[in-house]
């Protein structure tokens, strides 16, 4: 079995601020970090290379730098690597992306079973690349997945976490999975997994390597564009009530609040 | 994935990824090369216990150019990652809450105009880099929790701590065992008071003549309304808000434009147990000789660490069989100045240039690793040492024989005073209240976006650690504790600058998780009931542009 | 597809095959020795021109065709997601927002049912506004599988044509949208906190946060269509019901490939539900004072369909598992309804919760930060309040 794990580099979202006056991004002091959905995923994919033998090759897209996560990845466990970067890829969309990384996979010998990815990344939030790719691919998708199980014949069992429960699922690779954080801990990466990927070359496929079509890549291959960005609006005032002199009116607020919130009747 | 593992092996290692490790392993790797001749390049691997490269490091930070001094080549040097260097600067004397007085000239032992300032932590990034273009393998993440040692007791290296042990100590299940990694040589650049470094001390003995004294260093990044003008321009402080007893001081830079460093420091042998430094930095800051010049910003970054302003009756034996001691840990610093910087710099290429040949004749002893306490002792650094070496400790005693001593210290370019005045232990300095008096405690600073509580302030150190782990701070006697407790009424709750302690229904309970790894706690606990170890590896503050 | 966007000349084409590999959508298939393209399915990328080595096959559209084409579509549809026959409140909310982009484009507003005996949702719909129902009835779309849900709604697209297509921000939602819109190569954009047309060039301004809501950004799709969005759940409110209204209904028989995943076991929420995906949390911290009153929060709690969150100090205290902090070191929540009684708001906590949608707080101190950014504050002593407010959402329930 071969499983892919794709993951991302992405800013630490805690500290990332817009300037309120120039409208743009205020990165001083904002450090990049492996997106925390994607070390579950590669989790999942290192658990099942223990438990039932597979080559893990992650895979990130991104300039130069991000190939850090990509040794961090094997320095997890991971046996192999590819870095995705090329200028044509700057500006992708998540339809462009997914078209990138497919197209990569595509590439990866021997022919990929298994394709992983965190839930979703905490820059964007949006969810979509694994969905996207599993398009182009024409791998079966299953999303939110956490305790996935392959068995020798291919045919593996997960639980999806959906709105209201968790359903268990049963299916056969080849599959697209986007796995959440209620999965099993990240291992940390030993320092003689760090000690070991010193040195070897990470390979950098860019349009050429893949084959890409300039036209589906980056800005040039994006249907949507950010036609502006700006600083969330400061929430208004709420209303303050004293509760220690009538309680009941206090209870009585609440109570009406959340029935115009939909959460009683 | 708890299998045992081998031990892993390089040749030398660096525990701790600041200026003065760098700077060891980028003079060896190029002395080396200078001179290595058939002989392979050591191989270098550099520990560091924060997730990232200059995570851990805080300065504030002006630098003495001679860091540099048979580092860096020109070109190097040029690219430093400085925002701006000295244009002008003012030594203030804050005599109370309101007047201050501004000296007229700055002394020249003072001076440091062109200096270039900005934040250490991008200058612990820009040596880490060159040290990678070297050779040398930084890998962060990792504390070393113990030293190895062999039957000699030569030091033989290190063990990482355990990662994934939950709060009784039991593996999770990304439990991942301590590694140990084997080197000929291991050089400890852990920072002032570091975790290996003092138990080195004891055990091989290199004790200085002097215990170490500190200063808590508490500092904030100011983020001001755009004014060119600003840059360049640095003020220090003396005076309030300290009381005559206590060495405090405060710095303000203007790094650039828009942002601006400002620090208070002050000495850990006070000896009233009211005192709370993080208080004391906040009433520095309303002083309205400081609040003029952070007027209209907001505060964006901070930090905390301890300061060794022992000086050089402080500076234990610096080699021993298999180990170095560099930087901070070896109290290596300017105490008039309270400049490291150049020092640990200093002291790593001295280090680095004892190992390269120490490799070449394949003999890591003392004898042959004390070149380097050798070649430091003859350099400038000693000489600044020697200079100030008892400027600090009269300020123990009254601000104005500190003054004395400086001036007399200046005048005789350091002859005067001869002899060694006596400094006792921080943590000893605490005196209980008289009985049946209470403590002395002031109104608190209100609390603005310019002058945030000390949560708030905690919070912007990025300061982080997985809270389902074993405590890495330990009370070492709880009865101890409980005695503190009624005679100082816990100071651990003042003196921690991160609310780490706190008093609750007469305990003492650790937020452990709020811990800047600044060391206060080991250091100025009245009994010294606290050891600070290091938590798993790759928590604790998250400095990006300190 | 009158026309596809592209045209391939038979006599230039010697079967090399490499643009049937470098089309992205399969569209492309030989036919012998010679390529074919599958018009209806061609989205126009053009990535097979620059593939061919013998520039055998030519852009047929100009600028002008495109815009042709773009003006093809028309019409604003809700994905309307049901789960046994229940749609779901998100699709009644997207109804109301539909109805009025629809009216400012001059058009038609659909909602789409995909399922099986779905029938009776269709009057519901139209009540809220659609002005036609879409009903794709097919066994095979009886419970969700991405795989056929993407196909079932990616044919009834091709055929309609709709401009946008919005759903709610679901588990559903968000996971097969994203198949569709790489199918036919349009613009998604998830989790808006607001859609409107703009004015000038009439396309469909979407705003939504970024890196963890620190940051908005409003995006378009200015030459893809349809335009694609979802939208999280209560972002918008829906309309009251108008029972007169009157609609189409277009019942629509799809062609759909058996399903490639099984449900073998469903495992209802409660016990498995999660605070950092709940809906509603109520939480508490120092103020509580002790264990036991954790009791009265998991009461409220359980009658409100909600979870129990904790500020460290609850955990510190030995009283609950570290899975129920909020804040910096714990989990990040975003419910629609937080309830903090007895937590005074250090950054710390705020960090974790300051996403939520509604904040009621309730603390003895009236300093307390909390309170900023509280929508309802009440400053009183907490056991005065828990248990009364228990009570008095019990009363409801039962009225």
């Amino acid at each position: 079995m071969h499983i892919a794990v794709c993951v991302k580099q992405v800013p630490d979202t805690a500290n990332v601020r817009i300037d309120p006056e120039t409208n743009t991004l205020m990165r001083e002091g904002v450090e990049s970090i492996i997106n925390p959905y994607d070390e579950y995923a590669l989790e999942q994919a290192l658990r099942l290379r223990d438990s039932c033998g597979a080559r893990v090759t992650a895979l990130t897209m991104g300039p130069p730098q991000a190939a850090v996560i990509l040794r961090e990845a094997m320095a997890r466990g991971a046996d192999g690597a590819v870095l995705l970067s090329d200028r044509a890829f700057a500006g992708a969309d998540t339809w462009a992306t997914s078209y990138v990384i497919a197209q990569a996979i595509k590439k990866l010998k021997p022919k990929v079973d298994l394709v992983l990815f965190g839930k979703q990344a905490i820059d964007g939030d949006t969810a979509q690349v694994g969905p996207g790719v599993s398009e182009f691919l024409k791998y079966p998708l299953l999303t939110y997945a956490r305790d996935l199980q392959v068995a020798a014949d291919g045919r593996y069992t997960a639980e999806t976490l959906m709105d209201d429960g968790v359903e268990v699922i049963e299916g056969e690779l080849p599959a697209v999975i986007t796995v959440v954080k209620e999965s099993a801990a990240p291992r940390f990466a030993p320092l003689a997994g760090w000690m070991a990927t010193r040195g070897g070359e990470i390979p950098s496929w860019g349009v050429k390597q893949l084959k890409a079509v300039p036209d589906l890549c980056g800005l040039q291959g994006s249907p949507t564009r950010v036609v502006k960005i700006f600083a969330p609006p400061v929430k208004s005032g709420g209303t303050r009530m004293d509760g220690r002199v009538q309680p009941a009116a206090a209870v009585e607020a609440i109570v009406t609040l959340l029935s115009r919130k939909g959460v009683v009747s | 994935m708890t299998r045992p593992s081998e031990p892993l092996q390089t040749d030398i290692l660096c525990v701790g990824a600041g200026v003065a490790s760098l700077s060891t392993a980028l003079a060896l790797l190029r002395a080396h090369k200078k001179s290595g001749g058939d002989r392979l390049a050591p191989r270098v691997v550099i520990l560091e216990k924060s997730r990232a490269i200059g995570n851990h490091v805080l300065s504030g930070s002006v630098i003495d150019p001679s860091a540099f001094d048979g580092l860096l080549d020109e070109e190097e040097i040029r690219r430093l990652p400085y925002e701006a260097s000295v244009t002008s600067e003012a030594f203030c004397f804050l005599l109370d809450a309101r007047r201050s007085f501004s000296i007229p000239w700055v002394p020249k032992m003072m001076r440091a105009h062109g200096y270039p300032i900005g934040s250490l932590t991008k200058l612990t990034r820009y040596l880490a880099m060159l040290c990678e273009a070297q050779g040398a393998e930084i890998y962060c993440g990792f504390a070393a929790a113990e030293w190895i040692e062999d039957e000699s007791g030569r030091i033989t290296g290190v063990r990482t701590g355990p990662r994934g042990l939950d709060r009784e100590a039991k593996p999770k299940s990304n439990f991942a065992p301590p590694e140990e990694i084997h080197a000929r040589a291991v050089v400890l650049g852990e920072g002032a008071c570091g975790h290996l470094t003092e138990r080195l001390i004891d055990r091989c003995k290199l004790h200085a003549r002097r215990p170490q004294s500190y200063a808590l260093g508490i500092k904030e990044v100011i983020e001001m309304p755009d004014d060119p003008d600003r840059a360049g321009g640095i003020l220090h402080t003396f005076g309030h808000p300290a009381d005559t007893r206590t060495y405090g001081g405060g710095f303000i830079y203007h790094v650039s434009a828009t942002q601006t460093m400002l620090g208070y420091a002050y000495g850990l042998d006070y000896s009233r147990p009211e005192t709370d430094p993080h208080e004391l930095f906040r009433r520095f800051k309303t002083h309205p000789a400081i609040a003029r010049q952070i007027e209209g910003g907001k505060a964006v970054a901070y930090g905390a660490k301890v300061i060794p302003e022992g000086g050089l009756f402080s500076v234990p034996e610096l080699a021993t069989d298999g180990a170095l001691i560099v930087g901070d840990g070896g109290g290596l610093l300017d105490s008039l100045r309270i400049k490291g910087i150049h020092m640990a710099m200093q002291s790593g290429r001295f280090a680095g240039e004892a190992l390269a040949a120490a490799w070449l004749a394949d003999d890591f002893s003392r004898d042959r690793l004390s070149a380097y306490g050798k070649a430091l002792r003859a350099s400038p650094v000693w000489t600044q040492l020697e200079r100030v070496r008892n400027v600090r400790a009269p300020f123990s005693k009254h601000t104005v024989f500190g003054l004395a001593a400086a001036g007399a210290a200046w005048a005789t370019r350091g002859a005067l005073p001869w002899w060694m005045v006596r400094m006792e232990p921080d943590h000893a300095a605490m005196r209980p209240p008289r009985p049946g008096r209470a403590l002395r405690t002031e109104a608190t600073v209100e609390t603005t976006p310019l002058n945030p509580d000390r949560l708030t302030d905690v919070f912007m150190s990025g300061t982080i650690h997985d809270e389902d782990q074993p405590c890495h701070l330990h009370i070492l006697d709880r009865k101890t504790c409980e005695e503190c407790i009624e005679r100082f009424d816990a100071p651990c709750q003042r003196f921690c600058p991160a609310e780490v302690y706190r008093l609750e229904d007469g305990h003492i309970h650790i937020d452990f998780s709020n811990c800047l790894h600044c060391k206060t706690c080991q250091i100025k606990d009245p009994y010294a009931n606290i050891e600070w170890t290091p938590p798993q590896g790759g928590d604790g503050p998250r400095y990006t542009r300190m | 597809m009158s026309d596809a966007p592209v045209s391939i000349n038979p006599d230039l084409c010697r079967g090399c095959k490499k643009c049937v590999s470098a089309c992205p959508f399969g569209v492309l298939y030989m036919d012998g020795k010679l390529v074919m393209l599958k018009a209806d399915e061609c989205r126009g990328c053009l990535a097979c021109i620059q593939s061919c080595p013998f520039q055998a096959i030519t852009a047929v559209s100009s600028d002008e065709i495109d815009h042709e084409r773009l003006r093809e579509f028309s019409g604003v549809w809700v994905f309307a997601e049901q789960q046994r026959g229940k749609v779901r409140e998100v699709a009644y909310e997207l109804l109301a927002t539909g109805r009025r982009l629809a009216d400012e484009r001059g058009c038609e507003l659909a909602a789409v049912v995909l399922g099986h005996e779905i029938g009776h949702t269709a009057a519901h719909l139209i009540a809220a506004g659609a002005d036609k129902v879409i009903l794709a009835d097919d066994p095979k779309l009886a419970e969700y599988e991405a795989n056929v849900y993407t196909d079932a709604l990616h044919q009834l697209i091709a055929g309609h044509k709709p401009e946008v297509v919005l759903a709610g921000a679901t588990a559903i939602g968000r996971a097969f949208f994203a198949k569709v819109a790489v199918r036919c190569y349009a613009g998604l954009t998830a989790d808006c906190t607001a859609l409107s047309i703009d004015s000038e060039t009439t396309l469909l301004h979407q705003t939504r946060p970024a890196f963890g809501g620190n940051i908005m950004a409003t995006i378009m799709t200015p030459n893809h269509r349809p335009q694609m969005a979802t939208v999280r759940p209560h972002v918008f409110k829906m309309n009251p019901p108008d029972p007169g209204r009157v609609g189409e209904t277009l019942l629509e028989a799809l062609d759909l490939a058996p399903a490639v995943t099984r449900i073998t076991r469903t495992i209802p929420s409660a016990s498995s539900i999660n605070i950092a995906e709940a809906e509603i949390v109520v939480a508490g911290g120092r103020g509580l004072k002790k264990a036991e009153n954790l009791e009265c929060l998991r009461r409220l709690a359980d009658r409100l369909g909600g979870v129990v969150g904790v500020s460290r100090a609850c955990v510190d205290a030995g009283w609950i598992s570290a899975a129920h902090q909020v804040g910096q070191t714990g989990k990040t929540v975003s419910p629609k309804v937080y309830l903090a009684f007895g937590i005074s708001g250090a950054i710390q906590h705020l960090e974790g919760m300051r996403g939520a949608e509604t904040i009621i707080a309730v603390n003895n101190d009236p300093t307390a930060p909390i309170f900023d950014v509280a929508d309802l504050g009440i400053v009183g002593d907490l056991m005065d309040i828990l248990p009364a407010l228990a009570d008095a959402v019990d009363a409801r329930a039962r009225n």
